[in-house]
């Protein structure tokens, strides 16, 4: 198993490094600028320090359908995939090693996104701490995000199985997500929901589409004879 | 890391594949194809390219799936046990495949920690013989050294069954003898079954035990290499009349007609062929003549060739 | 010791011929082992049971003595057996040349003006 992740870790090398690209430049100005910020403590400080770590959590799901879309297609297209299959090694743990390293990077993602609000709220002056009544809906946007990696994340991994171009997995999975957002966008306009919790509940369908995507094209991988 | 022997299944014929059909869209890859490869012997595979060799090889190794028709290595069916039978099987592919940026070590660290039957003495030593830098990195490996170390990766786990997809293609002449002596020297127990396709039809002569003949998709013949070379002989006439009719003998493969000159390639020779052409034809000498592997694999072919024009024309 | 696989003659008699030859020449004297099946087919880079085949034949020739845990023996009748060997397959060799001078046409006297030159060309050429 260790081998796989290690094989796994130099196969999908650059969607990590775009990952950790993104996130050295993101997180490193805006902590950077608290940490040198000296005498000044304004509400635009924390604001903008907020707004890095919503804009963190939804950078996370192009780089979830980045993931998605390596997983298989990376190796398919190196022609590597035939080696590895000629090897005795189950598909249940070669599908493992690729998901473990996944969630490992969309965690960390996530943890540093988190970070950054965290940052915002000791940043922004109490007094204009906005959301004091209201707590939950911060969380509407951060979980809504996370939902949309989920579906991006098992979208693109669904068509990495069957194409040879891992970016092509990639931006299909993004495609149909803008697609189905748009949809869902027109079918607001005409039908809008009561309240804030509604609308939270709407970002489950984007989870279930996600790790059902996941599951089917999984399955459908294992047991497959085509590497 | 060596199982008891008593694990490796006693089969006789460890490569068996019955009536395999596969197509590609609107191209049949191979039509009801029927291989079977006794133990401990080595058969010798070839086509002209497109002829559906490497399919072929592809399904008895798990990585494609037959359409119709069944395969079994070492008695268990593929691609059902695919896991269980890659312990027992070493593939070499037409092109190199191992992960470009790993070094030498590496590759052979990753495919050991796979293998419970990994033999390290046997490692090191295609190591050695093929002078393998173990740090090296693949993609700076020569095509040479990378089909050297393709080989080794297959070698080591000591696989029953060998199938080697045209393994010295391409390779430099010094190369392939080094490759092939790689081969030999683990085949040379003659323990092991060996299955490998090629276009250098000499190695086949000389190495492989019996030939089997693709084209277009089917099988055209699997016959020991000395049987059919023994059987299939070019006789040379030369006709009085170059312009006469020419009644050719029964189990004719090919016939060339150069001016006076008459050239037959008959499937299974014999003296009563040769009175056959003396006493239907107006020869003023006749000739048996041997042929090489490469002579009658190219007459057998060209023979099909000619049949289906003169199908495709009617 | 050469394999041409172009070469009619099956591979499995080349290589009989090839170790007459070595035994007619003394490269291997009675007693001696000549090499190992494995060896040879690595050698040759030929199949195993190629070679098997030949070393079969020899056995039945006479030409060697197959000892248990030594290996392949040659026989101390051997030479004898190996020149009488090589003169078999001299005289095959002799009957393909002769068929095909005939087919070209020549006659016999031809045929034999031809290898009487033949002799005092090789010993011009300083072969004893």
């Amino acid at each position: 198993m260790i081998q796989l992740l290690k094989k796994d870790l130099r196969v999908h090398r650059m969607a990590l490094f775009a990952a950790a690209a993104l996130w050295t430049v993101g997180p490193a100005i805006t902590w950077l600028g608290w940490i040198l910020r000296g005498e000044n403590t304004s509400k635009y400080l924390g604001d903008y320090i907020a707004t890095m770590g919503f804009a963190g959590f939804f950078v996370t799901v192009i780089l979830g359908a980045l993931l998605g879309g390596d997983a298989f297609a990376a190796e398919r297209r190196d022609r590597t995939a035939d080696f590895l299959a000629m090897v005795p090694v189950s598909r249940a743990k070669i599908i493992l090693s690729k998901l473990i390293l996944s969630i490992v990077i969309i965690s960390i993602l996530w943890a540093m996104a988190m970070g950054t609000l965290i940052l915002s709220t000791v940043a922004t002056p109490t007094e204009f701490h906005e959301y004091n009544g209201n707590q939950q809906s911060v969380w509407y946007p951060i979980l809504c995000a996370m939902s949309l990696t989920i579906m991006a994340f098992g979208t693109a991994w669904l068509l990495s199985i069957f194409l040879k171009e891992p970016l092509g997995a990639t931006i299909l999975a993004l495609m149909e997500m803008a697609a189905i957002m748009t949809l869902v966008g027109i079918y607001l306009n005409w039908h809008p929901m009561p309240d804030a919790e509604s609308f939270w509940m709407f970002s489950y369908l984007p989870l279930f589409v996600g790790m059902i995507s996941w599951v089917a094209g999984s399955y459908y991988y294992a047991r497959r004879v085509e590497p | 890391m060596n199982p008891p022997e008593s694990n490796v299944p006693d089969v006789q014929y460890p490569i068996d594949a019955q009536h395999i059909t596969r197509v590609f869209g609107k191209v049949v890859a191979t039509h009801d194809l029927t291989l079977r490869v006794e133990r401990a012997k080595t058969c010798g595979f070839i086509g002209l390219n497109g002829a559906g060799k490497t399919t072929a090889i592809r399904m008895m190794v798990g990585l494609l799936r037959p359409h119709k028709g069944t395969i079994n290595i070492m008695g268990m069916p593929q691609p059902a046990q695919a896991h269980a039978i890659k312990e027992f099987v070493g593939y070499v592919p037409d092109r190199p495949n191992i992960y470009p940026w790993m070094r030498v070590s590496e590759a052979i660290e990753f495919v050991k920690t796979f293998h419970r039957r990994w033999n390290n003495e046997r490692s090191a030593e295609m190591q050695k013989l093929f002078k393998l830098e173990p740090t090296r990195k693949v993609k700076h490996l020569s095509k040479g050294q990378a089909a050297k170390l393709s080989l080794l990766l297959a070698i080591a786990h000591d696989p029953p069954v060998l199938i080697l997809d045209e393994p010295t293609s391409g390779l430099d002449p010094l190369v392939r003898d080094e490759f092939l002596e790689g081969v030999l020297a683990v085949t040379a127990q003659r323990e092991q079954t060996v299955l490998f396709s090629s276009h250098t039809l000499a190695d086949v002569q000389r190495l492989a035990d019996t030939v089997a003949v693709m084209h277009n998709g089917r099988l055209l013949l699997h016959t020991p290499v000395d049987q059919l070379l023994d059987q299939t002989k070019r006789i040379r006439a030369v006709m009085e009349d170059a312009q006469g009719p020419h009644e050719a003998p029964p189990g004719l493969l090919f016939q060339q007609i150069r001016g006076r000159e008459w050239l037959i390639t008959v499937e299974k020779f014999s003296p009563e062929l040769i009175e056959f052409v003396r006493t239907r034809n107006r020869v003023s000498h006749l000739d048996v003549e041997d042929m090489s592997l490469d002579d009658v694999f190219k007459d057998i072919v060209r023979g099909q060739q000619e049949a289906e024009l003169a199908r495709e024309a009617v | 010791m050469r394999i041409e696989p172009d070469n009619p003659v099956p591979i499995f008699q080349q290589i009989a011929e090839g170790i007459r030859s070595a035994v007619a020449a003394g490269i291997y004297r009675p007693g001696e082992t000549i090499p190992s099946v494995r060896a040879q087919a690595l050698a040759l880079l030929v199949n195993p049971n190629t070679v098997q085949r030949a070393y079969e034949q020899l056995e039945r020739e006479g030409l060697v003595i197959s000892k248990k845990g030594v290996g392949m023996v040659v026989s101390e009748q051997s030479r004898a057996a190996a020149q009488n060997g090589v003169g078999q397959s001299l005289r095959t060799a002799f009957a393909q040349t002769i068929s095909a001078a005939k087919s070209s046409g020549l006659t016999r006297t031809a045929v034999d003006r031809h290898y009487r030159n033949a002799w005092t060309d090789t010993e011009r050429a300083g072969n004893p």
